[in-house]
C-alpha cells in the first residue's frame, strides 16, 4: 500500500504542480465555466475518488 | 442589524459550542473517538482564514487561494510515510508537538526552547488574524464603526477562557482532550454547512456570476501569469503542505488527539474532500463580490453577499460559520502553543525554582498570555494587513521546522548542529524578509526599512531578486537557507551520541510521578510498569513524564531517580565476569567439598588408627599373657612330667607363632599405610597361584582339606609379592573354614584377571557380610586382619575384592588389571 500511496502523491503533485499558464489560456469554457477551475476541481476530485479506493479497506 | 442581537448570538452559539464539549467528555466520548470526528477534527485548518479571507484573495488574485488547499491534500496522501511513524514515535515518547521531537531527535537543549519561542511568534500573525475576522464581521453586521480593536480584546479574552476550560482542565501525561475534539470537530459542520449555505443562497438569489465575470474579470478566471505565477503557486502548494503538517494545532488534533491510527485511512481521503467542498462556493462569491460590491473590502465580501442574498439570518449565520472557523482555530492553537510554552519554556523555569506544582496555573496564564499577545500584534501590525497575507506569513515561519524535522526522521546523518544552524539561519531570513517588513508597513518601522541596507539586501528581494510576490521570495530564501545549512552543518558535524539510557527502581519512579502528576498517575505506572524491567520503566516514567512537562524537564527529573544504563559492551563484560566468578565460586566449593571429605577421611582413619592400637594391643595381650603363664609354670615346676611338658612347650610354640603372625600382619598394615610404592613387573599369575597353593598345602595336610585348582595362563603387570600375600590370606582364611575341600581358580575376564577361591565350610552368616573387610572383624580366631588386609593390597593394585553370594560356603573373588595406564603409588588410601 505505500507504493500506492507513493504513487498517487507523485500523480497529485504532477495534476496539481502543472505549467498552468500554459495549458490554460482561456476565461471560458464549456458551459461558461472557465477551463482552469474545471481542471484543478476535476484533478481534485480525481485524486480524492482514488485515495478512497486505496484507503477505503484496512 | 442589533449589536445586542449578534452578541446574544454569538454567546449562544460559544454556550452551545460548551455542551457539545461536555458531551464529548461524558456520554458523547464514543463519538469523539471515531474517525469522522478524527477527519472533521482536521479541518481545523480551516480558519477564518479560509472562511473570509480565501474569497477576499480569489476576489484580488483569483485561483491563488487554491494552493493553500491543494498542499495539505499531498501531504495526507503520505500518512503512510510520514504521520504513520510520527504516531508510533509520539506514543512511544509521548510528544505533544513537533518541538518534542526536534528534542527527542536531535537532544540539543536549545533545539525545543527556540523552536517553542520561535512558533509562539511566528502564529501570532495567525492568531491576530483570527481576532481581526471576528471583530471586522461584527462591526460590519452590526453597523458600528468601531474601534476594532474594542471588539477583538473582548474576543480574546472569551476564547481564553474557552481553551482554559477545555484544554487545561488537568495536567494530563496523554494531553487528550475528547470534548474539545468534538467541539471543533463540530465547529468544522457548521463552517463548511454555512458557507455552502451562503454560497448556495447567493447563486440561487443572484445567479451565475460566470457570463458576467467573462472580460470584465479575466485575471480572476485564468492562471497567475509567467514564471514568477508559476513559481508562487508551486511555492504555495509546497509551503501549504508543509505547514499543514507543522502547525501545532495540526499535530495536536492530528497526533496528540488520535487515538486509533487507523482513522488516518478515513481522514486521507475525507479531509481533501472538506476541503474541496468548503472551497466550491468561494470563486462564484469573489465574482460576485468584484461585480457588486467593487468598493467593499474583499475580506468581508461573505457577509456582505449573505447580507444582500439571503437578508439579516442568512448574514447571521454566515458571521457565526466564520465566528466557528476562527474560535477552533484560536482554541485548539493556544492550546497547542501553551502546550509548547510550559513544556520548553516554562517547565525548565519552574524546575529551578521548585515550583513545579503550579505548571497548570502556568498553562492557563500562557494561553491568556499568548491571546493577548496575539492582540498586541493586531494592533500593532493587523490593519495594515488582509486576512490572507497574515496568514502566509505565519506559514512560512512553520515551515522552518520542515528541514529539521523530516531530516531528522528519514537522514540519520543529521547532527545537532545542522539542525540549530538551519533553524537559525530560516528564522533570521524569515525575520528579515516577512515580519519586519510587515511591522514596516504598518508604520512600526521606518519605510526605508523595505530598501534595506544595500540593493542586494532588500528585505523582499534578496541578491537583487526581482519580480516574485513577498511571501513567495520569503519562503524560498528562508526554507533554502535552512535546508542548505541543516545537510552541509551536518555533513561537516560528527553524529553525537544522545544522552544515555536510564534505569530505575518502579517504586522510586512511582514516588516520583506522584510528586509531579499526582496520585492517579502514579496508580497507573504502577499498573502498567509491574512487568517491565528498569530500563523500560525508566523510559515509561519519562513518557508520561514528558507529556506533561515537555521532554528537557521529563530528563532532569529523571536524574535524581535513576542510573545510567551501562553501556552494551560493559554489560557484556559484567556477565562475562559474573561467569567466570561463578564458575571459580563452584570450584571453590568443590574444592572445600572435597577438603571437608579429606578431613572427615583424616579423622575416621585416625580414629581407625587409635581403634588399631587399641585391637593391637588387645590382641597380643591374650598370646603374650599365654606365653608368660606357660613360661612361668615351666620355671616353677621344673619336675613337671615329660608328656605335660611337651604339652606346654608345644602351646608355648603356638602361641609364639600366633604371636609372630600378628606382628607379620601388623608390619604389612603399617607398609601398607605408608603407601610404599608398588614393584609393578609382568607376572605369571597362574605361577604365582600355583607357588600360593603350595605353600598353603601343610596347613590344608594339616586339616584334612583338599586343595583343587582351575588355572588359566594370564599374564598381568602387578606386584607379585603383593598378589601372593593376598591369594595365601584368602586361601588361609578358607582353609580354616572348609570341611572337606578349597578351590582356587584363575581366569582372564575381559581385561581383567579373575581370581576365585571358594571353600565348603558354612559360609559368611547374612549379618556380618557387610564387615568382612573391615579390620579386626575375626569370626573364625584369626587376627582379624587378613581380609581387610587383601582388600587393600588389591585396591592398591587396582582390582576389587567381593564376597559372592548364592554359593554353597564361602566364595571371594578378586580381579587384577591386565593393562596398567598410569602409574598408582599403591598402598591404598
Amino acid at each position: 500500500m505505500r507504493e500506492k500511496a507513493l504513487a498517487l502523491f507523485l500523480l497529485a503533485l504532477g495534476l496539481f504542480l502543472l505549467p498552468l499558464g500554459l495549458l490554460f489560456r482561456q476565461a471560458q469554457g464549456p458551459w461558461g465555466l472557465p477551463p482552469l477551475y474545471l481542471y484543478l476541481y476535476g484533478a481534485w476530485a480525481l485524486v480524492i475518488l482514488l485515495a478512497f479506493l486505496l484507503f477505503r479497506r484496512p | 442589524m442589533s449589536p445586542l442581537f449578534l452578541l446574544l448570538s454569538l454567546l449562544l452559539y460559544l454556550g452551545l459550542l460548551f455542551l457539545v464539549a461536555l458531551l464529548g467528555e461524558g456520554r458523547a466520548r464514543a463519538l469523539a473517538q471515531s474517525p469522522w470526528a478524527y477527519a472533521l477534527s482536521l479541518a481545523v485548518y480551516a480558519t477564518a482564514w479560509t472562511f473570509f479571507g480565501s474569497v477576499g484573495r480569489a476576489a484580488t488574485e483569483g485561483a491563488t487561494f487554491l494552493p493553500i488547499y491543494l498542499g495539505p491534500t499531498l501531504v495526507l496522501l503520505l500518512w503512510p510515510f510520514l504521520h504513520g511513524r510520527l504516531l508510533q514515535l509520539a506514543r512511544a515518547h509521548r510528544l505533544t508537538s513537533w518541538a518534542d521531537y526536534l528534542y527527542l531527535r536531535y537532544g540539543h537543549p536549545l533545539l525545543g526552547p527556540l523552536a517553542a519561542a520561535f512558533l509562539v511568534v511566528g502564529l501570532l500573525p495567525y492568531l491576530a488574524l483570527q481576532l481581526k475576522a471576528i471583530a471586522q464581521g461584527f462591526l460590519f453586521l452590526s453597523g458600528e464603526e468601531g474601534p476594532l480593536a474594542d471588539v477583538a480584546l473582548l474576543t480574546a479574552l472569551l476564547l481564553a477562557l474557552f481553551t482554559v476550560l477545555f484544554g487545561t482542565r488537568r495536567l494530563d501525561p496523554s494531553e487528550r482532550h475528547q470534548g474539545l475534539v468534538l467541539a471543533v470537530a463540530f465547529e468544522s459542520l457548521v463552517k463548511l454547512l454555512a458557507l455552502l449555505l451562503v454560497g448556495g443562497l447567493v447563486l440561487l438569489h443572484l445567479g451565475n456570476p460566470f457570463p458576467q465575470a467573462q472580460g470584465k474579470l479575466n485575471p480572476l478566471l485564468l492562471p497567475p501569469p509567467g514564471l514568477a505565477g508559476h513559481l508562487a503557486w508551486g511555492s504555495l502548494v509546497v509551503l501549504s503542505g508543509l505547514a499543514f503538517l507543522f502547525l501545532p494545532r495540526q499535530f495536536h488534533v492530528a497526533v496528540v488527539e488520535n487515538v486509533d491510527p487507523g482513522h488516518l485511512r478515513l481522514a486521507a481521503w475525507a479531509f481533501p474532500l472538506y476541503l474541496l467542498l468548503i472551497n466550491l462556493p468561494i470563486l462564484p462569491l469573489a465574482l460576485w463580490g468584484r461585480l457588486l460590491l467593487p468598493g467593499e473590502n474583499p475580506d468581508l465580501y461573505v457577509l456582505a453577499l449573505a447580507l444582500e442574498g439571503g437578508g439579516p439570518l442568512l448574514a447571521a449565520l454566515a458571521l457565526l460559520g466564520g465566528v466557528s472557523a476562527a474560535t477552533a482555530m484560536v482554541v485548539v492553537e493556544g492550546l497547542a502553543l501553551s502546550i509548547l510554552i510550559s513544556n520548553h519554556l516554562l517547565s525548565p523555569l519552574l524546575l529551578r525554582f521548585r515550583a513545579l506544582g503550579s505548571l497548570l496555573l502556568w498553562r492557563r496564564l500562557s494561553i491568556l498570555g499568548v491571546l493577548l499577545l496575539a492582540y498586541l500584534y493586531f494592533r500593532l501590525a493587523g490593519e495594515a494587513y488582509a486576512l490572507v497575507g497574515m496568514g502566509l506569513i505565519s506559514f512560512v515561519a512553520v515551515a522552518q521546522l520542515a528541514p529539521p524535522a523530516l531530516l531528522g526522521l528519514f537522514w540519520p546523518g543529521a547532527t545537532r548542529q545542522g539542525a540549530l544552524a538551519g533553524l537559525l539561519g530560516g528564522m533570521a531570513v524569515w525575520a528579515y524578509t516577512l515580519f519586519l517588513p510587515a511591522l514596516a508597513r504598518s508604520g512600526w518601522l521606518p519605510l526605508g526599512f523595505l530598501q534595506g541596507p544595500h540593493p542586494l539586501l532588500r528585505p523582499e528581494g534578496l541578491l537583487g531578486v526581482e519580480g516574485l510576490d513577498p511571501v513567495t521570495h520569503g519562503f524560498l530564501a528562508s526554507l533554502g537557507l535552512n535546508l542548505a545549512l541543516a545537510v552541509g552543518v551536518s555533513l561537516f558535524t560528527r553524529k553525537e551520541a544522545l544522552p544515555g539510557e536510564r534505569t530505575g527502581e518502579v517504586a522510586e519512579l512511582s514516588a516520583l510521578l506522584r510528586r509531579v502528576l499526582g496520585p492517579e498517575a502514579e496508580e497507573a505506572f504502577r499498573k502498567e510498569a509491574s512487568s517491565l524491567r528498569g530500563p523500560q520503566a525508566a523510559a515509561l516514567a519519562e513518557a508520561w513524564l514528558s507529556g506533561a512537562l515537555g521532554p528537557a524537564t521529563a530528563r532532569l527529573l529523571l536524574l535524581s531517580a535513576t542510573r545510567e544504563v551501562p553501556p552494551e559492551e560493559l554489560v557484556e563484560e559484567a556477565a562475562r565476569e559474573s561467569k567466570e566468578v561463578r564458575a571459580y565460586a563452584r570450584a571453590l566449593e568443590a574444592a572445600r567439598k572435597e577438603l571437608s571429605e579429606a578431613y572427615e577421611r583424616l579423622k575416621a582413619l585416625d580414629q581407625a588408627k587409635d581403634e588399631l592400637l587399641a585391637a593391637v594391643s588387645h590382641e597380643l595381650k591374650t598370646p603374650l599373657t599365654s606365653v608368660r603363664a606357660l613360661a612361668e609354670i615351666l620355671e616353677a615346676h621344673p619336675d613337671l612330667p615329660e608328656g605335660e611338658r611337651r604339652r606346654f612347650t608345644a602351646l608355648l610354640a603356638k602361641e609364639a607363632a600366633r604371636l609372630s603372625r600378628l606382628v607379620e600382619e601388623v608390619l604389612a598394615y603399617t607398609r601398607l599405610q605408608a603407601g610404599l610404592p608398588l614393584r609393578r613387573t609382568p607376572t605369571d599369575l597362574r605361577a604365582l597361584a600355583q607357588e600360593a597353593l603350595a605353600l598353603a598345602a601343610p596347613l590344608a595336610r594339616e586339616r584334612g582339606v583338599g586343595m583343587e585348582a582351575h588355572l588359566e595362563g594370564v599374564e598381568a603387570p602387578t606386584d607379585p609379592d603383593r598378589v601372593l600375600q593376598v591369594l595365601l590370606n584368602l586361601l588361609h582364611n578358607a582353609l580354616r573354614h572348609a570341611r572337606n575341600r578349597v578351590r582356587l581358580e584363575l581366569s582372564r575376564r575381559g581385561r581383567e584377571a579373575f581370581f576365585r577361591v571358594q571353600d565348603d565350610g558354612p559360609g559368611v552368616a547374612e549379618g556380618v557380610r557387610a564387615r568382612v573387610f573391615e579390620p579386626f572383624q575375626s569370626f573364625s580366631g584369626g587376627t582379624g586382619l587378613g581380609l581387610f588386609l587383601a582388600r587393600r593390597l588389591v585396591e592398591g593394585l587396582g582390582g576389587r575384592i567381593w564376597l559372592e553370594e548364592g554359593q554353597g560356603g564361602a566364595s571371594f573373588a578378586f580381579t587384577l588389571p591386565l593393562e596398567v595406564n598410569h602409574e598408582d603409588p599403591g598402598g591404598g588410601r
